[in-house]
């Protein structure tokens, strides 16, 4: 019996794209805390969930093939399954791909801690007329099978529930199975462990275990560390050395896994029906999707798509916002002046505040449908496709193509995407996609495209728009071909990548993401526009002699002066403009609130504030090049202050850092007038 | 006038409590766009 | 011969992996250990191979292809 009001820890672990997220959202929900496992770079998340009196700690471990040392993800987790910090682990596996998933089990329960096998995807075995015997299975594995469909939700509270009260169970009773046939070993381990190796094997194992427990008394699992120390796991040998060299006399890794496989096409043989009804939907998508010649130009129409999607349905959207923030700037003028406020507080809140954070809120829908359109091509499984995709190019510039995913995720934000370049292995490769990927578009940047290209090329804005994210990728690329050039070192990088059968994008994992994306620009707002936008205000109202309300007496308009020649040779010679690229590097959304605040335009996403705006810069000026030009400076020029803080922390250095701010905006400043130039002879 | 003083306070009490929650967001490792980078401490390591 | 030798379509076993030790213990971890079956579903240029191993699929790239002994 358990205790009212216990608390018990349960990790899940499973193969990459085995369902293991959607599973743990369908416990956590939206309530998720994300973090970072001490020390390292390794994503942690947790969540809470209560069965009846039981408070079940739910830890999320990244998703591997296997426990092995040899990759920073793998040893957290298997440290963290060792330790006492967790109480059970439920293995998520891919019911469809059962063969592959078991290997990770097997390992699994070599560890010794209490495991559940969460059969995961049921409602597709069923749907293709494979069927697994879920009474033999745990009788060979010796755990408890539950199946699940975290789609459909079924099996859930049955999981929990026997995860809960698996905890106790550590003593050979419950795991009790039956082998077909009795071994000829000395010791029958068949009753104890579902994993038994060929006799030459055990032996030794036996040997290492007897001198184990003579020089390390107070382990546990000795079996466990014997295998690794056969395996001549690098951690174990390190941490627990034996003197055995007759025993351990090579390294016996490929033959343990070999063997563990002869035992799962065992078990496979034994529990699995019809299984190689494969998905011939996939075979039929990824036949279009793969294509030797049509691969990359569909990729770039799937783009195209998702642009589409961003920029029409998010003006759609926008509308309601644009009417909010009007409304909502009336109303307040209207209050303000009634209640008799100072003139100068009334324009900070108005002309400032207002101007600043409301002309950012107003795409907050463009944002949304960007991260939902992203959500759903990654959860449908066609981001992996991608990178085999690019991979001929990719390799051409001495990349792989998994380099080219953090590259797509730049699209939505350029912090997740520098961090994922710690997928590649190669430190080498991971320093040039650090410096390649803050040129791809940021969501950030959006703002401005659609604000500019709206303003100054009406019909065509779309198209602006889109040849935005175009240059962004050409840039990309030709500075990688650069960059590969002078640095002629035969990099090694290795693609591989497993393609998960597609899938419709669950809506519930999708939500939660797109949650989180949208709490962070609100956050945003909050914080870094609305301070920005305050001091902006600052320096456009104050001058040398106070408080003034012609715009050019001001500070910003010294310091904007004493920038212009810096940007006139690349069509941005304006003031205004140079102090909207300052403030930018706060956060790129701030060089439109910027705009707001610098040129007067309560509603500056508006059509009358669009007008508005255009006639105040053509009467200094500004044009349709000068604003391409803009939209090419800002699509390139340093990054935002958060990114360059993950690129600090990521490549280990603030010189690093500097030198990647100092490249961008020499490429910016290189490219625009090239830009500019080519455009005046135009 | 009394209209006025509440503002300017107000206004100056979030800005206060928007510049706290930037460093500590910073100091949490920067969490942007849905990821965070790296801790300083066990005790920030929380979103 | 070279899994990146071979035709779409067709099935190989592998002989052995001439990689290094870290890429070797991943690709065994995923499956490919001696003697397994791959078989080639799609390509893009030569090298660059749609494989499916134990049910699974994966794409390599040259590097792999071109260090992966099969018959």
């Amino acid at each position: 019996m358990i205790p009212m009001s216990e608390n018990i820890t349960i990790g899940f672990i499973g193969n990459p794209n085995c369902g293991k997220t959607t599973l743990f959202n369908a416990y956590t929900g939206a309530n998720l805390k994300v973090a970072n496992w001490p020390g390292v770079t390794v994503e942690k998340v947790e969540g809470a969930v209560k069965d009846h009196d039981l408070n079940i700690h739910l830890v999320d471990l990244p998703g591997t093939y296997s426990l092995t040392s040899y990759t920073m993800e793998e040893q957290v987790s298997r440290q963290f399954i060792l330790s006492d910090d967790v109480d059970v682990i439920i293995d998520v596996a891919d019911a469809s791909a059962l063969e592959r998933n078991l290997y990770l089990t097997l390992q699994l329960l070599e560890l010794g801690k209490p495991v559940v096998l969460a059969l995961n995807m049921m409602d597709i075995v069923e749907k293709r007329g494979m069927e697994i015997d879920t009474h033999r299975l745990p009788e060979m594995l010796g755990i408890p099978v539950i199946p699940v469909s975290a789609r459909k939700r079924t099996g859930l509270d049955v999981l929990l529930h026997v995860a809960a009260h698996h905890k106790d169970c550590t003593d050979t009773d419950c795991l009790i199975h039956h082998h077909t046939y009795k071994s000829k070993h000395k010791h029958d381990h068949h009753a104890e462990y579902a994993m038994v190796y060929s006799d030459a094997i055990e032996d030794k194992i036996d040997l290492i275990i007897g001198a184990l427990k003579r020089k390390y008394p107070k382990l546990t699992n000795y079996r466990w560390y014997a295998i690794k120390l056969l395996e001549q796991d690098k951690e174990i040998t390190e941490r627990y050395p034996v003197n055995l060299p007759e025993v351990i006399d090579r390294n016996y890794e490929s033959d343990i896994i070999n063997e563990k496989y002869d035992f799962i096409q065992e078990v496979v043989r034994e529990v699995l029906v019809n299984k190689d009804r494969q998905d011939a939907l996939t075979e039929k998508a990824d036949r279009a999707l793969t294509h030797r010649f049509w691969g990359i130009p569909i990729f770039l129409g799937v783009m195209a798509v998702v642009f589409f999607l961003t920029f029409t349905i998010g003006d759609w959207l926008k509308g309601y916002f644009e009417w909010g923030i009007e409304n909502v700037s009336v109303l307040l003028g209207n209050g303000l002046e009634s209640a008799g406020v100072n003139e100068v507080v009334c324009s900070l809140l108005i002309d400032g505040i207002v101007a600043g954070v409301g002309g950012i809120l107003t795409f907050l829908p463009n944002i949304f449908i960007l991260f939902l359109a992203l959500a759903f091509l990654e959860d449908s499984g066609y981001m992996a496709r991608v990178a085999y995709i690019m991979e001929g190019i990719m390799s051409k510039l001495g990349l792989s193509g998994r380099a080219f995913i953090p590259m797509i995720l730049g699209f939505g934000c350029t912090v997740p995407a520098i961090m994922a370049s710690r997928t590649l292995e190669n430190r080498h490769d991971r320093f040039k996609v650090m410096l390649i990927t803050p040129f791809m578009s940021c969501s950030a940047r959006l703002p401005i495209y659609i604000l500019f290209a709206e303003m100054f090329f009406k019909e065509r804005a779309m198209v602006v728009a889109y040849s935005m994210y175009m240059i962004s990728l050409v840039v990309a690329i030709l500075v990688a071909a650069v960059i590969h050039l002078i640095d002629r070192k035969k990099s090694e990088n290795y693609l591989l990548i497993e393609l998960p059968e597609y899938k419709v994008p669950s809506s519930r994992t999708m939500a939660i993401y797109v949650w989180e994306k949208i709490k962070d620009y609100l956050t945003k707002a909050g914080t870094t526009i609305f301070i920005a936008s305050i001091a902006m205000w600052f320096i456009l109202n104050f001058g040398l002699h106070g408080y003034t309300t012609e715009m050019s007496d001001s500070f910003g308009a010294v310091i904007g002066h004493y920038l212009v020649p810096f940007f006139e040779p690349i069509g941005l010679g304006f003031w205004q403009i140079a102090v909207a690229l300052i403030a930018g590097v706060s956060a790129k959304e701030v060089v439109v609130s910027s705009c707001a605040v610098l040129f007067g335009v309560p509603n500056i996403n508006s059509g009358a504030g669009m007008d508005t705006l255009v006639g105040i810069l053509g009467n200094v000026g500004f044009g349709q090049l000068n604003a391409f030009c803009l939209m090419v400076f800002c699509l390139l020029y340093i990054p935002c202050a958060a990114a360059l803080a993950t690129i600090r922390k990521e490549a280990g250095s603030t010189r690093w850092m500097m030198l990647s701010a100092l490249f961008q905006l020499v490429v910016a400043w290189g490219v625009t007038f090239i830009v500019y130039h080519v455009g005046l002879m135009v | 006038m009394i209209a006025t003083g509440i503002i300017v306070i107000g206004i100056i009490v979030y800005a206060v409590w928007a510049a706290k929650k930037i460093h500590k967001k910073q100091k949490n490792g920067t969490c942007c766009g849905g990821g965070c980078s790296g801790c300083v401490d066990k005790k920030y390591c929380n979103r | 011969m070279y899994l990146c030798d071979g035709r779409i379509g067709n099935a190989y076993q592998v002989v052995d992996i001439k990689l290094p030790v870290n890429i070797e213990k991943r690709l065994e971890a995923l499956g490919m250990t001696r003697g397994t079956a791959v078989a080639i579903l799609n390509s893009k240029s030569h090298g660059i191979l749609i494989v499916k191993i134990r049910g699974t699929r994966f794409a390599f790239g040259c590097n792999i292809t071109e260090n992966v002994l099969v018959r």
